[in-house]
């Protein structure tokens, strides 16, 4: 008890507790991606392994992350979060994390998948990935996340100590795990956290793992070379040996922290050891945040209706499924009902159940629902308790519940007209958006939209725009407009033109979006479509850096800049896109700053001359008041400054021609680059030094173009 | 505002996620902290500085859409002179210009010029309304630019107007000023084309004794609605110093009227550092070529009552001057004078006059031609003193009223006067007239990111150099520098910031990232307003706002 104290409590939310776990587990090494609901987590997660010993990586996709995070781990403790749409594009990798047993654990903020987008929580994202061979923990809670996430290194990391004489004496578990919340409420909301100490989590974890023991030079291997379908399946079959493994360490994992830590942790199965009613007849079967209301709603069941004999079990180990222990406790006294809440448009909690109860004796009726589908924190206990009396008096109607109707949201009646009701208006973009107060990235498109016309098809990978435009059923754009996934836009584009080019029909196809969809993730795809000459146009507006999930470094962001992902500020040199594009002679390529908007159009105005011949980027520099921390009313200002500094000199590339903006012709001042720099809280960081080393840069930099334009 | 809709209209349940409708139901004004910005449109410094109030922003945007009889047009309304005050006006718009630390202030002399002359050389012509014929006239005495702007301005408003003028010419005090600075021509067709215009129904009469008894009998009989009393300021001051009266002291105003001397001076010193010394002087230098020309005036340089251009001028056509001087005594020695100056006790009195009082430190200084430039004074003192009565009817203005000596500001009396004398003749009391006016621009409101620091274009002087012009000036009373060309005007009027005036840049409209500024176009010029049911409040436009017209009023 006299150690129990020493623990403290902390008021924290699930994201940070997920960052604060890994870091007191003694992890070396994380990678993070930012994506909502999960960037708190990879903030802190950035915050937190500045430390000498330890490593925070970025990347330009979630699949890099992962990437990195499986080479870490051959030889380090390694961690990273991620969520949705995130984590379905480490899809592959998943698979190759299972394959080579090495014992990753990741944090899932649980949010659907899209499109449409949608930024709220339901389980869709982790069930996707239920057959890449992750071990899957469900969690309620903060404190679940926090106590499972330690519970999850126990787990991973197990292997053998002793020599094993047959194959099922083999223990191993060696594979990774995803521990789940729900990013909305748990990943959000902050609760009281019974903290341990890095002391007692060493005590509790294996020393950290030399996974391969074999690494060493003196004794070289490969790892994966290509095999024969013999042992290939040897290979999957120890594979899934050792998730199944998984069932019985767990029980030995959670008896264990109980000992170490002195205190409760969920069970595999939240209910099985402590039942509030074990000989109810009727039983309600839920994971993750769901649960909470849930358990809210059956206890109001049972004070009201003293004969409901209900009961409520929460899966916490979803992967590999607990089937015996279903079987035992589903079996226990004879059961009525079961009701099954699956929390994604699947019913793939139901699945498993009935998938165990398959030739049992006693079969009871199996009332599966799906609930909280894009929303898990909009449904109610009322509604829960509503619906579950429903069936316990016969009322039931058996349709899925999905969503509870009351939270359905309600348009004011003014001004809903259709866009088709008011075509001849000249402005292609309506008011009333969501984009922030001061936003740079609207007037881009407002600009070129102006030049392109009403038949132009504009495609926007996840951005900013990805909430500016909207909310269903409402638009502020008047023409087609299509959202795509972060890295695809570019390639949705091209098919676009091409389909409708068959038909004859002339359209202008856009892909416009952040940099990170140009610079980073979906650097691929723009190079690949460059190289290839499609006839689009690709607009970059360009923030330096991921601003819709709160400002986070990209291949974008300057040398010098702090993000919550490059601190004190980034080391790295900004990717010169336009000077990339060149390099895939590609027709037209430009940069341009929302200060300038007449030049703008001149380059939009080129780009749809070009776009016969081959494809055309323009690079947009828009400021963002919240991310580079400066008055709202400054955007433009800023802009402004950054040309005029030579901090973003403005060129273009007509077919191999470089040709200079007038201002790069003035050779800029330590004082405009100064203005630069204090017009903004991102650049605080910089030391006077800094400041000569970077003018020094803008000059070099401004003398190689025009010695390039004399020369090309 | 869109139109109203009992229900949206959306397709239930979803069966694919389009969003067919506009955002425009969800008023993002509500986000906004503090007021929605406003249009609130400046005076320029310009037109603040200028007496008659000068629309010269106005008529700069004009010009840059070449509409230059617009523009001509519009400055006439306030100034029926440009090609005179083109030139001798001292240009107080100039002084007040917010370009003055930021590449020099707008020649606003020289496009004022470039429209009188533009006006002149096109034969444009006034246009006034007809009478209002049931009214009495009004009498105006003087035919100086007080005068005959008073009666343009009368006739603008349509009322009847009589001239009254002692001597066969007009033009007044204006008729003194040297060729070289005023050509005769431009004076005689500009003033001219007062009395010319078409419809102008102005009556010029026969001299007339301006006395209290003229006065009184405009009280007593109806024959005139109101006089409006011009008669300038037509008495020459004194030195009042012993020796004044030689013959080798002429006045000023007798030497540029060409009242010339007999004697064929080697040393000429004029004593009075206001416009007339220096016309005077630079008269004498080209009457003179080969004597020396001195101007000595008890002012300071920066003192001087003369404008700085005049002084420059003067400088440069190699006239000396020596300040803080006065005359004390002259006296005439064999073929020539000598006149006793000391350097003066600066005095401020208490009705803000400043005064010189002798001291003991004397200098000399010998001469055979003496000019004196005192400054003159009204002839009818007792203008000043009109009762309460008379004042119902006679209104004074110009130098008659006091001593100006800015034909703008004589000028702008006469246009308020006529103001005055309109609306107490519909109320029949007098009242001083002042017109609510907005605030004026100042170069905090202007964003420099849109102008460029760059200074005016360069006159085209007649002269090459100083030397040349020394030498060529001698009997030469051509102007010294030309009329701007048309291309030099285009140059300078791209530098003119529009202070507080609208130009219809669109950078409000353009920059919006609310699209919350709407454009409306109104016989091609474009009026914005900005919708504050989206307005969020961010400020750009304020800031972007190259004229800072734009304003969140707390």
């Amino acid at each position: 008890m006299k150690e129990k104290r020493k623990d403290e409590m902390k008021l924290l939310s699930g994201n940070e507790v997920a960052a604060l776990a890994a870091y007191l587990c003694g992890v070396k090494y994380v990678a993070g991606y930012p994506i909502t609901p999960a960037t708190q987590a990879i903030e802190e997660l950035s915050r937190l392994f500045q430390e000498k010993g330890r490593k925070f990586e970025t990347a330009e996709s979630e699949y890099s992350i992962l990437a990195k995070v499986i080479g870490a781990s051959l030889c380090a403790r390694t961690f990273t979060v991620t969520s949705s749409q995130g984590l379905a594009l480490m899809h592959e990798l998943l698979h190759a994390a299972s394959n080579y047993a090495l014992p990753i654990v990741i944090a899932v903020a649980n949010r659907s998948i899209g499109l449409p987008w949608n930024i709220w929580s339901d389980q869709t994202d982790s069930l996707s990935q239920l057959y890449t061979g992750w071990i899957q923990f469900y969690c309620e809670n903060v404190q679940e996340v926090f106590d499972t996430i330690i519970l999850a290194y126990k787990i991973a990391e197990y292997q053998e100590k002793r020599i094993i004489e047959s194959e099922k004496e083999n223990q191993n578990v060696l594979t990774p795990i995803m521990v789940c919340y729900d990013g909305f409420p748990v990943g959000h909301n902050k609760e009281l956290v019974l903290m341990s100490s890095q002391e007692k989590i060493k005590e509790y974890l294996a020393e950290e793992l030399d996974l391969y023991q074999k690494i060493s030079f003196e004794r070289p291997f490969t790892l994966g070379s290509s095999s024969c379908p013999y042992n290939f399946a040897q290979f999957q079959k120890d594979r899934m040996r050792r998730l199944n493994n998984a069932l019985e360490i767990t029980k030995k994992a959670v008896w264990e922290f109980e000992k170490v830590f002195g205190r409760k942790i969920a069970p595999i199965i939240d209910g099985e050891d402590s039942p509030k009613n074990p000989a109810a007849k009727n039983i309600c079967l839920a994971m993750g945040g769901i649960s909470g209301a849930l358990k809210d709603a059956v206890a109001q069941i049972n004070k009201s209706l003293p004969d409901a004999s209900l009961e409520v079990l929460r899966i916490k180990l979803f992967n590999p499924f607990p089937e015996e222990k279903i079987r035992y406790l589903l079996g226990q006294n004879k059961k009525d009902r079961i009701i099954i809440l699956n929390n994604s448009p699947y019913p793939v909690l139901t699945e498993r159940i009935k998938t165990a109860l398959y030739r049992t004796t006693n079969q009871p009726e199996i009332f599966s629902r799906i609930v909280g589908v894009g929303g898990s924190h909009e449904v109610s206990s009322d509604f829960l308790a509503e619906k579950i009396k429903n069936i316990l008096t016969g009322k039931d109607d058996g349709e899925e519940w999905w969503i509870d109707p009351k939270t359905a949201p309600r348009l004011p009646n003014l001004g809903a007209v259709k866009h088709c009701e008011k075509l001849d208006d000249k402005e292609l973009i309506t008011p009333g958006h969501r984009a922030c107060s001061g936003c740079g990235a609207i007037l881009p498109l407002k600009w070129a939209l102006e030049v392109l016309g009403k038949e132009t098809i504009v495609v926007i990978p996840a951005c900013c725009w990805s909430v500016i435009d909207g909310p269903y059923p409402a638009s502020n754009l008047k023409v087609m407009a299509i959202h795509s996934p972060f890295a695809a836009g570019v390639q949705i584009a091209s098919g676009i033109k091409a389909a409708f080019e068959l038909q004859d029909k002339k359209i202008n196809a856009v892909c416009f979006g952040g940099d990170g969809s140009f610079f980073d993730i979906g650097f691929g795809a723009l190079s690949s479509a460059a190289e290839r000459g499609e006839n689009n146009i690709y607009i970059c507006y360009d923030n330096e850096g991921y601003m819709n999930t709160g400002n986070q470094r990209s291949g974008a962001t300057p040398f010098g800049a702090r993000t919550k992902t490059s601190l004190p500020f980034k080391q790295e040199r900004k990717k010169n896109i336009i000077d990339i594009m060149a390099a895939h002679k590609i027709v037209y390529a430009a940069f341009a700053s929302v200060s300038e908007p007449k030049d703008f159009r001149e380059k939009i105005e080129k780009a749809i001359k070009y776009q016969k011949e081959g494809s055309c980027f323009i690079d947009i520099l828009c400021p963002c008041p919240t991310g580079w921390g400066f008055e709202n009313n400054l955007t433009i200002e800023i802009a402004r400054k950054a040309v005029r500094s030579g901090m973003f000199p403005l060129y273009e590339i007509e077919k191999g021609k470089y040709k200079l903006g007038g201002e790069i012709l003035r050779a800029p001042s330590i004082k405009d680059l100064e203005d630069y720099f204090a017009a903004q809280k991102r650049f605080a960081n910089l030391t006077d030094e800094d400041k000569i080393l970077i003018q020094k840069e803008i000059n070099a930099n401004l003398q190689r173009l025009q010695r390039i334009a004399k020369i090309l | 505002m869109e139109k109203e809709r009992d229900e949206p209209e959306i397709i239930f349940p979803p069966v694919l996620p389009i969003s067919e409708i506009t955002t425009r139901y969800n008023l993002t004004g509500f986000w906004r902290d503090g007021a929605c910005p406003e249009f609130v449109p400046k005076r320029a410094p310009c037109k603040h500085g200028c007496p008659l109030n000068q629309d010269i922003a106005e008529a700069i945007e004009l010009i840059r859409k070449n509409r230059i009889k617009d523009a001509w047009n519009l400055w006439t309304e306030n100034n029926p002179l440009p090609a005179v005050c083109g030139r001798v006006c001292r240009h107080f718009c100039e002084e007040k210009c917010s370009r003055e630390d930021y590449g020099g202030a707008i020649k606003i002399g020289n496009i004022e010029r470039f429209l009188g002359d533009i006006g002149l050389e096109k034969g444009w012509m006034f246009d006034f309304p007809k009478n209002r014929s049931s009214e009495r006239k009004i009498a105006v005495i003087g035919a100086g630019p007080a005068g005959l702007a008073a009666v343009y301005f009368l006739r603008k408003a349509g009322l009847r107007a009589e001239l009254l003028e002692k001597e066969n010419k007009f033009g007044g005090f204006s008729r003194f000023i040297p060729e070289y600075r005023l050509p005769r021509r431009v004076l005689t067709e500009e003033m001219g084309r007062i009395l010319r215009a078409p419809n102008n129904q102005i009556k010029i009469l026969n001299p007339i004794s301006l006395d209290e008894t003229f006065v009184r009998n405009v009280l007593n009989n109806d024959f005139y609605a109101a006089v409006l009393i011009a008669s300038g300021a037509g008495v020459k001051n004194r030195l009042n110093i012993p020796g004044e009266n030689s013959e080798r002291i002429i006045n000023a105003l007798d030497f540029l009227a060409g009242d010339g001397t007999e004697i064929a001076p080697k040393k000429i010193i004029i004593i009075g550092g206001g416009n007339t010394g220096i016309d005077a002087a630079r008269t004498a230098r080209r009457f003179y070529p080969e004597a020396g020309v001195k101007i000595i005036c008890p002012e300071s340089e920066e003192a001087m009552p003369a404008y700085k251009k005049e002084i420059s001028a003067a400088l440069l056509e190699g006239i000396e001057i020596k300040n803080c001087f006065l005359p004390l005594e002259i006296r005439e020695i064999s073929d020539g004078l000598e006149i006793k100056f000391c350097e003066p006790k600066i005095l401020l009195a208490e009705n803000g006059e400043i005064c010189f009082l002798p001291t003991d430190s004397f200098y000399f200084e010998e001469a055979d031609l003496a000019i004196t430039a005192a400054g003159t004074k009204s002839q009818n003192p007792f203008l000043r003193h009109l009762s309460e009565k008379q004042k119902e009817k006679v209104f004074v203005i110009g130098d008659a009223m006091e001593k100006f000596g800015s034909i703008s500001r004589a000028m702008a009396s006469a246009k308020n006067v006529v103001k005055e004398a309109i609306k107490s003749l519909e109320t029949g009391k007098r009242k001083s007239h002042q017109e609510e006016l907005a605030a004026v621009a100042t170069i905090k409101d202007i964003n420099l990111a849109y102008f460029e620091k760059k200074p005016p274009p360069r006159n085209s002087l007649r002269y090459l150099n100083s030397y040349q012009l020394q030498k060529e000036i001698a009997g030469n009373f051509l102007e010294l520098i030309e009329t701007w060309p048309t291309s030099a005007v285009r140059e300078e009027i791209e530098r003119c910031f529009s202070c507080g005036f609208c130009v219809g840049c669109d950078n409000c409209y353009e920059f919006c990232p609310d699209i919350a500024v709407i454009k409306i176009k109104e016989n091609d010029k474009a009026i914005y307003e900005i919708d504050e049911k989206y307005c969020k409040g961010c400020g750009i436009c304020v800031k972007e706002c190259p004229r800072g017209i734009i304003e969140v009023r707390i």
